[in-house]
């Protein structure tokens, strides 16, 4: 019996679905696709009362595609803003402004703005938003910038036609060690939740045409804020604490010494000596292996490497105290993530100083980090002699 | 028409070893990570899974060695001889009704999810309606097609695991690991608890009690069912470790389903599919239909077994309407979840309890 | 199902009401003979009679048969030639001593009924009919035009026989003769057509094939009751498992190599007379993307074509409907890049995607069955205006997006690379509903299609064999020959899925 009623049941049923169905469809000329954000403070905050100011770039297809006749000179892009309490609040006055409905998968770059984040846990209210909305991938990349965030949203250098590409591919360009690595969502998001510091890439803009990724800011994982601005110089130092630096340069130029080395590995160990909580001591060790891309030195690089190997460390080595002491005393907040070591490797302790750890009783200033670098020099490029020595 | 009898429609050993990860592997393997790294610290939810799975491994052993002794018979038949006439009713009507619930929990889960990842304004209702004919459609077939379609989807789900696995790997930090052993007694005690639900599929491991006897020669079946709940305790222990060594501990149990937020956080080589999750969710509702039409299934052969006179399909029909019923009765996906546990539960303690009683009945009276 | 089964038994109550035949014997003189013959046929002006007189005994006798069905110079060499130069006086009885010494034709037989008669002339014999004598003899001398053996139009292969199926069975039943000589390939003869009395041979190699399979195939063969079987096509209709199902359960070929592979594997096949298409059977979905050409060359290249021959597939049935589930539910899934690409694209195109993909789609079909309608010659240009002209203007008057002429085009070559007509066709009808349903609920109802297709597919048999074989239930080691084709010393044994008599196909020699 059911045989003979089903083609009849099946007819029911997709006329059902087919008038009353297609909820969600929408088609793609129909969307606006939120590629960038910026997030700024508005102008007309208190003290007390933050008023958000949210920027959207929303890619316009038409001005993307190049393939069409005719060469267009138009924008690629349309900036929306809105100010607001907070941001999901904020999207929504955006989108009484768009007459597409606004899709946020593709969000590619989040920006936030230096004055956002200084605020202590402003910056991990604003965050709820994007990791809690399931339309928001876990990759999209968070910056800071210096100065207004939606500035940067105006850029358009000549090869791209998005800024918020441009910003995108900027984090992800990884050639020097003055910058950190790109900071995923998801990984904020980690940070956030057991509280860690940790840095963030520090953008800001050069001129019209571009932006430049240089340094990062310094997030305190327990005062839910940005402490301070780690500067380019510093950020290499840190990153070869930290075994990141595996791009770069490090260039020597006293009087008597002038060369340029080119870093292409970087690993780096760090162990507990002594457990004694207000003066814990850190044996750190760091492994550089470099190339000698540029001299103007009188050593010859191929036999005589060893007395390149013994400047570079005394740089190094220089250049990581440095960057220590202003952790320890100016930022006072691990930048180095000792804070995962210990978790890893020493539970218990960390337990108990993991409250007092950057902040509070600052343990971390109290310790005592000694470093022993270790320098190899893989290769000497593709001549043989230096210039000075053809000369002499 | 069709009087040939190839014996293609016996169910074998091998088809048990498919039915039993098609069965376990459903909507709780998805936010099992976050359950188990709730209470414990870094990877140590690895050792619950082990012992979980262990203890899991040696009740379906007992379920099949008994279940294997009655070939031919059904559940009712051989649970009467062994206990009596209305204890087996009664507990026959007690898997109807776990078949029933889980049914239900499966259909409204995958809508509640379906709902959060794939739909907006699509109606819950609809999105579980449709899914449901889909089942009602499976389960009007016959049974050794259910098994055949069981055969069919796994591959997908095992290589969606795979998939999941190795396209993250990059994402993966191997300091999330540690450290390691430091999670108190408590933690582990309720985890292993944990993973035991999870591991036997909120309890429709029990369901082989009915399926075990429909073997006509049940040789290797112990064997075989032992390895088809390694394969759930393989996949269990690659999705944990994955989840964790991605998103640590801490992340981890602050995601709803960490394992579609993996899914979601690989972004696929070749620029040509940018994510994962759609094609990953989209694959496990193979898993879940699995999961909904043997519970389905196992409702009706019991059923069948207990009113002889009435067809599969009028059988089928009454039950539809119910299971949607139930499916609507929770408000959200809280309230989903906990019914989910509740089910489960009870579908573990019965299982169990049923397959020890059983037994025991059986080794005192001596009943072949 | 049943429900076919039913119509079926009572159409041949029905019939056997109407039409129940009883054999009439053959009258005792000669020219009331002629006379039933001449009215049973109605006079026809190709019915030669010729009459004569034999030997001392003066009996009359006729030689009675169709102009055009028969080899007239037979008839005439060693049929009458002989009987009029032998008139020698003989004490037997005549009829027995023509068939014993004189008539030199080889198939001939004594028939004593005016039906098997009339059956006989209809088909090509010649009858002679004796006065006063109760037997009729036949002679064999059946010899209707047919074309000459020529390469097979459907399924091409490059390297491969180039002999195809005619419409005459005796010609193709040799065909198959031919290559297997083993004394244990049988050929059963039904005879199926109320009018049209064709001959259906079910043929199969006894010793390898299943013998349940057979009878089961004879069993259902039996139960055909029509006028006239059209093709092998109206043959497999009636005696396939499920008729609401959109796949074929039973495979047809032009080409014996693959009757004959089919054979050797265990499978029966299935001859008409009057069709140069013969019907393999028992097939599984997987079977319908074999060709022969995977054989033909060496195993990575063999599993290289197959696969890809698979990825068509997903392509001919997935691509249009993952368009519309992408495009309109779930962008996310393309990276920003392409999806910006194709919402430019799209910008400016009046219809939804859902619309647009339909509309060019069966704009395809249309062409598709133009081009095949049409004489070759113009079925040719039929591609040029479609592909060139329709798509190109399409695209620039703005009424679809380029991607969706590239899609559709895709999807269209994709399905020709099916090897099995039959399985394209229902390919083509599936690509409809997986569109429709991810119209309506994106990828989650291309997903729940999926699954009702795989439900079908499970529940689904060929002559009670599963359809979802080897997969399900799982013959692994058969998935070395099935799924993909392994190197020729991984493939000793015959494939087990059918359970064959005899497993062992290839041995290896030192």
């Amino acid at each position: 019996m059911h045989i003979q009623n089903a083609p009849l049941i099946t007819l029911y049923i997709l006329s059902l679905l087919l008038l009353t169905g297609c909820w969600d469809s929408v088609e793609l000329e129909e969307r606006a696709f939120i590629y960038g954000v910026a997030v700024d403070l508005a102008n007309d905050s208190t003290k007390n009362d933050y008023q958000l100011r949210l920027t959207d770039q929303l890619v316009v297809p038409s001005g993307i595609n190049t393939t069409s006749e005719g060469v267009t000179n138009q924008k690629a892009y349309r900036n929306l803003s809105k100010s607001g309490d907070n941001l999901f609040d904020i999207n929504n006055k955006i989108s009484k402004q768009e007459n597409r409905t606004m899709f946020a998968e593709h969000l590619e770059v989040i920006i936030f703005s230096e004055e956002v984040v200084m605020q202590p846990d402003l910056f991990k209210k604003s965050l709820d938003v994007f990791t809690r909305t399931q339309d928001m991938r876990r990759g999209i990349k968070v910056a800071i910038s210096k100065g207004k965030a939606n500035a940067l949203l105006e850029i358009v250098p000549e090869d791209v036609k998005l800024p918020s590409e441009y910003i995108s591919t900027l984090l992800e360009n990884q050639r020097s060690a003055e910058v950190s690595y790109p900071l995923r969502l998801g990984d904020l998001n980690e940070y956030l939740l057991m509280e860690l510091s940790f840095v963030m890439p520090y953008l800001y803009i050069l001129d019209d045409e571009s932006i430049e990724n240089d340094g990062v800011a310094v997030f305190n994982g327990k005062k839910g804020g940005i402490v301070g601005i780690l500067n380019g110089t510093l950020t290499k130092g840190r990153n070869i604490i930290t075994g990141d630096a595996n791009s770069g340069t490090i260039s020597i130029s006293a009087d008597d010494t002038k060369f340029t080395a080119e870093l292409i590995d970087n690993k780096s160990k760090i162990n507990l000596v002594n457990e004694k909580k207000n003066n814990l001591k850190f044996q750190l060790e760091v492994e550089v292996t470099g190339i000698i891309s540029e001299t103007a030195d009188k050593n010859n690089p191929f036999t005589n490497s060893e007395a390149y190997e013994e400047e570079l460390v005394k740089k190094i080595s220089s250049l990581i105290k440095q960057t220590i002491e202003k952790a320890q005393n100016e930022l006072q907040t691990d930048i180095f993530k000792i804070n995962v070591y210990l978790r890893n490797h020493h539970y218990t302790l960390w337990e108990s100083i993991k409250e007092n750890w950057d902040t509070g009783e600052n343990y971390f200033r109290q310790s005592d980090i000694s470093v022993d670098v270790d320098v190899t020099i893989e290769h000497s490029g593709n001549t043989l002699y230096n210039s000075e020595k053809e000369g002499g | 028409m069709n009087k040939l009898e190839l014996s293609y429609e016996a169910i074998h050993d091998r088809d048990i070893l498919i039915a039993i990860p098609s069965m376990a592997i459903a909507i709780g393997i998805l936010y099992m990570p976050r359950k188990l790294a709730q209470p414990t610290i870094g990877l140590d939810a690895v050792l619950s899974i082990l012992l979980g799975g262990i203890i899991i491994i040696l009740f379906t052993w007992l379920t099949v060695r008994l279940a294997s002794k009655f070939p031919g018979q059904s559940f009712i038949t051989y649970a009467s001889k062994l206990a009596s006439k209305p204890v087996a009713i009664g507990i026959t009507l007690l898997f109807v009704l776990h078949g029933i619930f889980i049914t239900s929990f499966e259909i409204r889960a995958i809508s509640n999810i379906s709902h959060l990842y794939l739909f907006d304004k699509t109606p819950i209702e609809i999105i579980s309606f449709v899914f449901l004919l889909a089942v009602v459609y499976a389960v009007s077939g016959s049974r050794a097609a259910i098994f055949r379609l069981n055969a069919l989807f796994l591959p997908f789900i095992i290589v969606a695991i795979i998939a999941l696995a190795l396209l993250s790997f990059r994402f993966t930090e191997i300091n999330n690991a540690l450290p390691v052993f430091q999670t108190n007694l408590d933690g582990y005690f309720v985890t292993t608890y944990r993973s035991m639900l999870t591991i036997s599929g909120f309890g429709v491991l029990g369901y082989l009690l009915f399926y075990v006897p429909l073997i006509k020669s049940p040789t290797q079946t112990s064997k075989a069912s032992i390895i088809g709940v390694l394969w759930v305790i393989a996949s269990h222990l690659i999705v944990l470790i994955i989840t964790i060594l991605v998103f640590g501990n801490i992340a981890t149990s602050n995601l709803i389903f960490p394992v579609i937020e993996l899914a979601r956080d690989i972004e696929l080589p070749g620029e040509f599919f940018n994510r994962f999750d759609s094609l990953f969710f989209a694959i496990w509702i193979m898993a879940i239909f699995n999961t909904s039409a043997m519970s389905f299934d196992v409702a009706v052969l019991a059923l069948q077994s207990l009113f002889k006179k009435v067809t599969k399909l009028k059988i089928v029909f009454i039950l539809s309407p119910i299971i949607y019923f139930i499916s609507s009765l929770p408000k959200n996906s809280y309230e989903t979840g906990l019914s989910g546990r509740v089910i489960g539960y009870l579908g573990l303690g019965l299982s169990i309890g049923v397959t020890l009683l059983l037994f025991l009945l059986r080794m005192i009276r001596g009943v072949k | 199902m049943k429900r076919q089964s039913k119509i079926n038994h009572k159409k041949n109550e029905e019939l056997s009401q109407d039409n129940s035949s009883f054999p009439i014997e053959i009258s005792h003189y000669l020219e009331d003979n002629i006379n039933i013959i001449k009215k049973m046929l109605g006079n026809p002006s190709d019915l030669i009679i010729r009459e004569l007189t034999l030997g001392n005994q003066r009996k009359k006798a006729a030689i009675i048969y169709i102009n055009g069905l028969i080899d007239n110079q037979l008839v005439q060499n060693n049929v009458l030639k002989e009987i009029l130069s032998n008139q020698t006086e003989t004490k037997t009885d005549l009829l027995d001593y023509l068939y014993q010494k004189i008539i030199a034709i080889t198939d001939i037989s004594k028939v004593k009924t005016l039906d098997d008669v009339s059956f006989g002339i209809l088909s090509g014999n010649t009858a002679l009919y004796i006065n006063e004598t109760d037997t009729v003899l036949l002679m064999g001398t059946a010899s209707g035009e047919h074309r000459s053996i020529e390469e097979p139009q459907s399924e091409r292969l490059i390297r491969g026989p180039k002999a195809g199926f005619i419409e005459d069975i005796n010609t193709n039943i040799s065909l198959i003769r031919q290559d297997i000589k083993d004394p244990n390939l049988r050929f059963e003869t039904h005879h199926i057509g109320r009018r049209s009395k064709q001959k259906i041979v079910v043929s199969f190699i006894a010793g390898i094939v299943n013998m349940n399979i057979v009878n089961e195939v004879n069993r259902r063969l039996k139960s055909i009751d029509t006028d006239y079987a059209f093709s092998s096509g109206e043959v497999e209709q009636w005696i396939q498992d499920s008729f609401l199902s959109p796949f074929p359960q039973i495979g047809d070929t032009e080409r014996p190599d693959r009757a004959i592979q089919s054979l050797l594997k265990g499978k029966v096949v299935i001859l008409l007379e009057g069709t140069p298409f013969v019907l393999i059977a028992p097939i599984t979905l997987v079977e319908t993307f074999h060709s022969l050409e995977d054989d033909n060359q060496r195993w990575l290249n063999g599993t290289s074509l197959r696969l890809l021959r698979y990825l068509t597939a997903f392509i001919a049935i997935f691509l249009p409907s993952l368009y519309i589930a992408l495009v309109t539910y779930h962008p996310e899934m393309l990276p920003a890049k392409l999806i910006f690409s194709i919402a430019a694209s799209r910008e400016g195109v009046p219809f939804p995607a859902f619309v647009e993909v339909v509309i060019m789609a069966i704009t395809f079909e249309i062409l598709h069955e133009a081009g095949i309608r049409l004489p070759k010659i113009i079925g040719s240009t039929i591609g040029i205006v479609g592909g060139l002209v329709i798509g190109e203007s399409a695209v620039s008057a703005g009424i679809v997006s380029p991607i969706m002429v590239i899609i559709t085009a895709l999807t269209a070559i994709a399905s020709f690379t099916t090897p099995q007509y039959s399985m394209a066709i229902s390919l083509r009808l599936l690509r409809f509903c997986f569109m429709i349903a991810a119209a309506v609920f994106g990828l989650y109802g291309v997903i729940l299609v999926y699954i009702v297709i795989n439900i079908h597919i499970v529940n689904l048999k060929s002559i009670g064999v599963p359809y979802s074989l080897p997969f399900a239930p799982l013959f692994i080691k058969d998935w070395k020959g099935l799924v993909i084709r392994s190197p020729l010393m991984m493939l000793m044994n015959r494939p087990n899925y059918l359970k064959v008599t005899d497993k062992r196909k290839r041995r290896q020699t030192k």
